[in-house]
């Protein structure tokens, strides 16, 4: 029996840091159940035992722990199956400026990235139009995050310090969806930006994972 | 002895400020830059905070930003002298568990709340007109992450379980913002969600912090 099931939905942000995380990790001992978000399989009312708000990725162990919240997962999976991707619980410091990291990640990336997303990506499978006065004023965030992250990756070569670290990998799903919306000069056209970003997703197991989606996602189109 | 620069008045200052009080921690420092004259934009702040914003903390040569990592810093620190509970980081399941409702706090109650105050308050503190459709929007949004934060506390006490813990602080300063701004309702509407309010207000460390901008 596998190890734990994970709830998620394919080209969904969220559970795919949940699966960049295992990748790098190199845990393989997990089996996936997609729910088709569009005929609202999420909101079941058995889903919505494994996530009251009737979201993905949620994941239960074969022992029967439940938990919800991607990077949650992300970090309880890091710390039960030891991934060299967080700092060790001893060190206050390093464990404070990882979280801080993280707060910057969701807070001032995620926030208005995830807007974009919304508007640009998840609207067009609902039949809606974007809405332009919430893309440019997100796009703003985005721009004003990426400056201020420019001056930080000048000085070191990940978002929490000198080593890749799962925070590292919270970003890459976002940024992927920016790269798709064809946003993607935020990224290149900062070079300490741009450098971090292949820094990070050309790391092997992570290059191979994307691949894989990004050939997956071809399929799909062609034989629609 | 740590050294904190915020404003007593700032909803992100005030969960640290929280922490502090419920840490039993009185001796540190406290530095109110002029937000309005927009001291916290320039240097020397941005040096130590390169978003430019509120709350800092330093401790000797260490300097930290982000009001919840803030928290979760001192929780540790003075972990000794703590009357509530954080999860000891060898228990896995409980950290994860304290993960997913930090998460939650932000996902599904800050994204709304801290919009809808900034709309009916802050921006009214600046002379600025609130946008009708964005207010309906975030009203909206709250409202129905609210049902589900209703259901959720018919079934624990707390917003991270079944004790006052760090979680409960992460709300509190917007949840006493959006009365503030007057949308008391979208709490004192929801059974469960006020049984909660009232349960961590009437703590003597809540009292001490909330200071109520007159004027």
């Amino acid at each position: 029996m596998p190890a734990f099931t994970l709830y998620g939905s394919r080209g969904s942000t969220n559970t795919d840091r949940v699966r960049l995380t295992l990748a790098e990790g190199g845990f393989t001992d997990y089996e996936t159940v997609l729910l088709n978000l569009q005929k609202g399989e999420q909101k079941s009312e058995e889903h919505k035992k494994r996530h009251p708000w009737g979201k993905i990725p949620a994941i239960t162990s074969a022992e029967g722990f439940t938990m919800h919240e991607s990077r949650a997962i992300c970090k309880y999976l890091a710390k039960k199956y030891s991934f060299p991707l967080l700092p060790p619980d001893s060190d206050a410091e390093a464990t404070a400026l990882f979280d801080q990291a993280q707060c910057v990640e969701t807070l001032y990336f995620a926030e208005p990235a995830g807007k974009i997303a919304f508007e640009k990506f998840a609207k067009r499978f609902m039949g809606l139009p974007p809405s332009d006065a919430v893309l440019s004023d997100a796009l703003r965030s985005v721009e004003m995050f990426f400056d201020i992250a420019e001056g930080l990756l000048s000085e070191k070569e990940y978002m929490a310090g000198n080593d890749f670290a799962l925070v590292d990998i919270y970003y890459i799903p976002l940024i992927r969806r920016l790269f798709a919306c064809g946003y993607g000069n935020v990224v290149v056209s900062r070079a300490a930006v741009n450098a971090w970003w292949n820094r990070c997703v050309n790391r092997p197991a992570i290059a191979r994972l994307l691949a894989a989606d990004q050939e997956a996602a071809t399929v799909t189109t062609a034989t629609r | 002895m740590v050294h904190i620069i915020g404003n007593n008045i700032a909803t992100c200052t005030q969960r640290v400020l929280l922490r502090l009080a419920v840490l039993g921690v009185t001796d540190f420092t406290l530095y109110s830059p002029d937000v309005m004259a927009g001291e916290h934009k320039k240097l020397p702040h941005t040096a130590k905070h390169p978003f430019g914003l509120i709350p800092v903390l330093e401790d000797g040569d260490f300097t930290l930003y982000e009001s919840r990592a803030i928290c979760r810093y001192l929780a540790t620190k003075y972990n000794g002298q703590s009357k509530d509970l954080i999860p000891d980081c060898k228990d896995l399941k409980a950290t994860a568990l304290f993960d997913q409702w930090a998460s939650v706090e932000l996902t599904d109650f800050d994204a709304f709340a801290s919009e809808l105050v900034a709309q009916n308050l802050f921006y009214k503190w600046r002379g600025l007109e609130a946008i009708p459709e964005v207010v309906d929007l975030v009203t909206k949004k709250l409202s129905d992450k609210l049902d589900i934060f209703d259901t959720l506390l018919a079934k624990q006490k707390y917003m991270g379980g079944n004790v006052f813990s760090l979680i409960d602080t992460f709300y509190m300063p917007y949840t006493e913002k959006l009365f503030e701004a007057g949308e008391g309702e979208l709490t004192t509407s929801r059974p469960n969600v006020k049984a909660w309010w009232d349960r961590v207000t009437v703590r003597a460390t809540w009292k001490l912090v909330n200071v109520k901008i007159t004027g």
